[in-house]
């Protein structure tokens, strides 16, 4: 849609869509850090309060001054719309106060640079794309693209199937109106609604997309080209087919597969996991991997177990009494997320829970034979790991040589260190010692740099990298101790989080996710080894600006970012009316004044085009919206004598166009009731 | 832009395939591969649109006259399988001298198989040389991303329009010579007398020899004959500098269709009447009583305007025109050389002058219709949109 095809004046519809459509991915940036349910309400409100003011703008004279200083205000209004849901306690909802609430650690002054830079490329791009629908739609990709990478959040992404359905259909739209706009005639209407026919399309390219893309992965993965969704999700058909009959038949299907330590994308949303109270600080256990490829860790297949219940209607994870009180570590754990593992400790014991079954997988996880909803409690009871009492289920020898595999490429120097390193002594010991020098050789960092391909992944962590983060800490520990002797297994889940405002209760947030290595020692079970806490974090000097800010920002009171983001368009519109030309107006100020009125009067009749004189205009209301010649055209004539005349208006002239006035405005009254 | 388009797509598909490959993230793949299978998509389903389609054109007139609706009828038939959505068919009259006039119909669905007869809006032929075709249908994918065209009629149909030839009842010959008892009587009536005869219910009583009456007290009537191949000359103005405005309300429009009106008045009555012009050379046609018009229609619809001899240059290169009994000037800048020439030769011999002065639309009269109206020459002012019939009323010498 260019501005030729608008015609002089903007349709505001479209400038509605286009805007919506353009502010679509900085929303969804910013409601990434908050919840999905402020999304709908928020989405609406201002759709429906734009098309109204849309709809309010086309029966007045166009200004775009009134367009601009509306769209301006719909902004502020939906964010103070924003801001007072949350006041009133709506559930993450996106907001400044929410922000701020959390200490945001600078975030926010990331985001309103970002929405500045924004606001200033939209407007330049409307005016450089005329208004092209494609062009802003382009451009609002990248921008998504830029907040995925930005923030890595699987949310993101997932915002982009209905915002690019949005989108289409918004393109789609105005093409079919410019198709029937340019033609003489249009022939073979198919019935229907022009919106379902719009929708039927968009379904076609939409499957016909798809399929594309699906041969376009399976073509690229042919011709060993990296890229195409097939490679991405490293899986081919087959084992897409089979993942999803795991998924559908076992209750881990639904966990990751598998660990990836190559990539670089890291969980720091702000959402709860978790909260629980009781004991001490644990690792929260989630996924367990056990095999290692040289890339990634994966998770084995094996038979799950269904645990049984005890007198007291606990599920038990081992046999035997379980400690005495005071010797009792117990957990109460309340999900915030839904969740079909039961987040466990080393040394668990037993769960209590209401479900209808729990299993037990061979690699030690729990599972629900459900999906726990949110806000469903259990409560865990472990042992220390030097209780007597506690007698941990004894690793087969099978087993046991699942957790000392190592890929065949894994290079010689890998065994070597782990060998030189261990030492001899306990298997404590020995992964003490391991733990040790990882974390004296290698710093903790939440950037590192990307492996190679076709490399060994631990083999260049613990050579190459001066600098990596949990899942090499983790994979790297696992592998030295696998070479050094010891069954080790890398465990994805939740460290213990941060503790609320309460001072008894923690919460764990997405942030929180972490991983670490667990060391199957005897007598004691699998136990967590954290190499990640002894490595010292690599802080560069712009790290160190920007904590230094975030702390400053935390000092600031609550009410001044709202206030600055008023003081903003104040001081503008101060600088505006400073800057105001002043002039004396030339002719009567009377007459001024009744022709504005008279414009206001008759804008719904058809407003005055800029080539038209005032007499021009109103014949031409008198022949199209059949305004009474004989009390309009005396007016406008009167008053163009006023303005233009240099001599004032007599108090007759004055009180005769007043009359010719309020006649106007019966007349118009009169129509209205008419219609 | 459109081609911009398409290249901002393929070139943001490529960036997201170096951003994935160099982050490794499959959300990245992911856009990378339906970017590209966007791309890829819209094109295979424009290149699907555009093929397998036949048009079949409407027999078409060898000759059309300024005005009548061309026939741009045809029938459109799918021959595949698979329906086809949006097709913009263009159809374009092509004139030498005027932009073309496109004609787009929307086709919204042709199913597979369905033969779907088109008829466009009505389209007025104007004169000249006219080209009609080729017939294109353009399709495109759902985001117009991609637009191919493809020609489905290539043959282009060339189509002579002559100019509008007003009927002129009242032009020379109603009421100027005498009673016309019959139209054939009326079509026989000529400039010499011939006799006297007894008045007939129908006569014109103003056609009463009253002297004839008195004498044999009976109502007679005078009649005339005309002389065998006289000639009156249609003489127009074709000087480029003397036209103005373009298009149907020109005044070179209005000047051949007075001329063409006139001319085919003139034969009507019996005279032989001769076209006198110069456009891109000299002109000259004739048209005896009963010969075929189309020669000279075919003339006046190739006339481009653009003569570089001057009115009075060319009455001046034909010094028989003075013996001639009437001569019929069109013109649309009259100026002072060519009154001159009227006055002059108006009063030496017989000639019986008329001028049809063809002035722009609320223009006051031109300086020669007062001087011509001064010296009893029929001078009539027509504006383009006139009606040519209703104003062409002339009646002879003298009887204006």
């Amino acid at each position: 849609m260019n501005r030729e095809a608008l015609g002089r004046r903007p349709d505001p519809a479209l400038y509605w869509a286009v805007l919506l459509v353009a502010t679509a991915p900085l929303g969804c940036g910013w409601r990434q850090l908050g919840g999905l349910a402020s999304a709908a309400p928020a989405a609406v409100l201002l759709t429906v309060g734009g098309l109204g003011f849309a709809r309010w703008l086309s029966g007045r004279p166009y200004s775009r001054v009134v367009l601009n200083t509306g769209v301006t205000l719909a902004a502020l209004a939906s964010t103070a719309l924003l801001y007072a849901s949350d006041a009133a306690g709506w559930s993450q909802i996106f907001s400044l106060q929410w922000l701020l609430s959390r200490g945001i650690d600078g975030q926010l002054v990331v985001y309103l640079v970002r929405g500045i830079a924004w606001i200033a490329a939209f407007r330049a791009l409307t005016v450089v794309s005329d208004f092209d629908v494609l062009l802003t739609t382009g451009f609002s990709l990248a921008q998504f693209i830029l907040l995925s990478l930005l923030e890595p959040d699987r949310r993101v992404v997932g915002w982009l199937i209905p915002y690019t359905a949005g989108a289409l259909f918004i393109l789609l739209h105005y093409r079919q109106r410019r198709l029937v706009g340019r033609a003489d005639l249009v022939v073979a209407e198919p019935p229907g609604e022009p919106v379902l026919l719009e929708l039927r399309s968009l379904g076609g390219l939409g499957v016909g997309v798809a399929l594309g893309a699906l041969l376009l992965s399976v073509a690229l993965s042919a011709a060993g080209l990296r890229g195409g969704l097939v490679d991405a999700t490293r899986s081919s058909l087959i084992a897409r087919a089979a993942d999803w009959f795991e998924q559908v038949t076992t209750q881990d299907g639904r966990l990751p597969r598998s660990l990836d330590i190559v990539g670089r994308s890291a969980a720091r949303g702000e959402e709860e996991v978790l909260r629980w109270r009781g004991g001490r600080a644990p690792l929260w256990r989630q996924t367990v991997f056990s095999v290692y490829d040289g890339r990634s860790w994966f998770r084995r297949r094996a038979p799950q177990r269904l645990l049984r219940r005890d007198t007291a209607g606990r599920y038990r994870l081992t046999a035997g009494p379980l400690p005495a009180a005071d010797r009792q570590i117990t957990y109460e754990v309340l999900l915030a997320q839904p969740s079909q593992v039961i987040f466990s400790v080393p040394c668990l014991q037993a769960v209590e829970v209401d479900s209808q079954g729990l299993y037990l997988s061979q690699q030690g996880v729990v599972f629900n034979w459900d999906t726990l909803r949110p806000q469903t409690g259990y409560r865990l009871w472990a042992s220390e790991p030097d209780d007597p009492t506690w007698r941990p289920t004894p690793l087969r020898a099978e087993r046991r040589d699942w957790y000392l595999e190592l890929p065949p490429s894994l290079p010689a120097r890998v065994p070597e260190l782990a060998r030189r390193v261990a030492g001899r002594g306990s298997d404590q010991a020995r992964m003490n010692a391991l733990l040790n020098w990882l974390g004296d050789h290698k710093l903790y960092t939440l950037r590192p740099d990307p492996v190679p391909a076709e490399v060994d992944a631990v083999d260049y962590f613990l050579f190459e990298m001066p600098a990596g983060w949990c899942r090499h800490f983790a994979a790297a520990l696992a592998v030295l101790g696998r070479a050094a002797g010891l069954p080790t297994r890398v465990v994805e889940g939740y460290t213990s989080g941060e503790l609320a405002a309460d001072g008894t209760t923690w919460v764990v947030r997405q942030k929180h996710a972490h991983a670490w290595a667990e060391a199957w020692i005897e007598g004691q079970g699998w136990q967590p080894f954290d190499a990640t806490d002894r490595a010292s974090e690599e802080i560069s000097a712009l790290a160190r600006l920007y904590g230094r800010i975030a702390e400053l920002w935390r000092e600031v009171p609550g009410w001044v970012l709202p206030a600055l983001l008023l003081l903003g368009p104040a001081l503008l519109l101060l600088w505006r009316l400073a800057r105001r030309p002043r002039y004396r107006r030339y002719g009567d100020r009377r007459a001024h004044r009744v022709w504005e009125r008279l414009q206001r009067l008759l804008a719904r009749q058809g407003p005055r085009a800029g080539h038209e004189t005032e007499l021009a205009w109103a014949r031409r209301l008198v022949r199209e919206a059949g305004v009474p010649a004989e009390l309009l055209l005396p007016l406008v004539d009167q008053i163009t004598w006023g303005r233009w005349s240099g001599r004032p208006w007599t108090a007759p002239q004055c009180a005769t166009a007043r009359q010719a006035l309020k006649a106007l405005a019966a007349w118009r009254r009169a129509s209205r009731r008419g219609r | 832009m459109r081609k911009r388009k398409t290249w901002y797509l393929a070139l943001s598909s490529l960036c997201f395939y170096v951003v994935a490959a160099a982050n490794d993230r499959p959300a990245l793949y992911a856009i990378f591969g339906l970017t590209a299978s966007l791309w890829l998509v819209s094109r295979v389903q424009a290149q699907l649109g555009a093929i397998g389609l036949r048009a079949r054109r409407a027999a078409l007139p060898a000759r059309l006259t300024a005005g009548d609706a061309w026939p741009l009828d045809y029938t459109l038939r799918n021959l595949g399988a698979w329906a086809k959505a949006n097709l913009e068919l263009v159809d374009q009259v092509n004139h030498g001298r005027q932009p073309s006039i496109r004609r787009q119909v929307l086709v919204r669905r042709l199913a597979g198989g369905q033969t779907l007869a088109v008829t466009p809006p009505r389209l007025l032929a104007q004169r000249g040389r006219a080209r009609l075709g080729p017939l294109t249908a353009t399709a495109s994918d759902p985001l117009g991303l991609f637009e191919l065209t493809r020609v489905l009629d290539r043959s282009v149909r060339e189509v002579l329009v002559h100019p509008r030839a007003v009927p002129l009842p009242h032009f020379y010959g109603d009421g100027a010579w005498g009673g016309q008892a019959t139209q054939a009587a009326r079509a026989s009536q000529g400039l010499d007398f011939r006799g006297l005869r007894d008045y007939a219910p129908g006569d014109d009583l103003r056609h009463l020899d009253w002297k004839a009456t008195a004498r044999t007290t009976r109502l007679q009537i005078r009649e005339y004959d005309r002389p065998a191949a006289q000639t009156a000359t249609v003489a127009l103005d074709l000087a480029a500098t003397t036209h103005w405005g373009s298009g149907p309300q020109g005044s070179l429009e209005t000047c051949l269709s007075a001329a063409a009106s006139v001319l085919l008045r003139l034969q009507q009555l019996g005279f032989r009447s001769r076209l006198l012009a110069h456009d891109q050379g000299p002109l000259q046609e004739v048209l005896a009583p009963g010969q075929s018009s189309w020669p000279l229609l075919d003339t006046l619809a190739q006339a481009d305007g653009a003569g570089t001899v001057a009115l009075v240059d060319l009455l001046e290169g034909q010094p028989e025109l003075v013996d001639e009994r009437l001569l019929v000037v069109v013109t649309a800048a009259g100026d002072g050389p060519l009154a001159a020439w009227l006055g002059r030769h108006r009063g030496a011999g017989r000639l019986e002058a008329l001028v049809v002065l063809v002035t722009p639309p609320g223009s006051a009269p031109a300086e020669l219709a007062r001087t011509l109206a001064g010296s009893a020459v029929g001078v009539v002012a027509v504006r383009p949109g006139d009606d040519l019939g209703a104003l062409l009323r002339y009646h002879g010498k003298g009887r204006r």
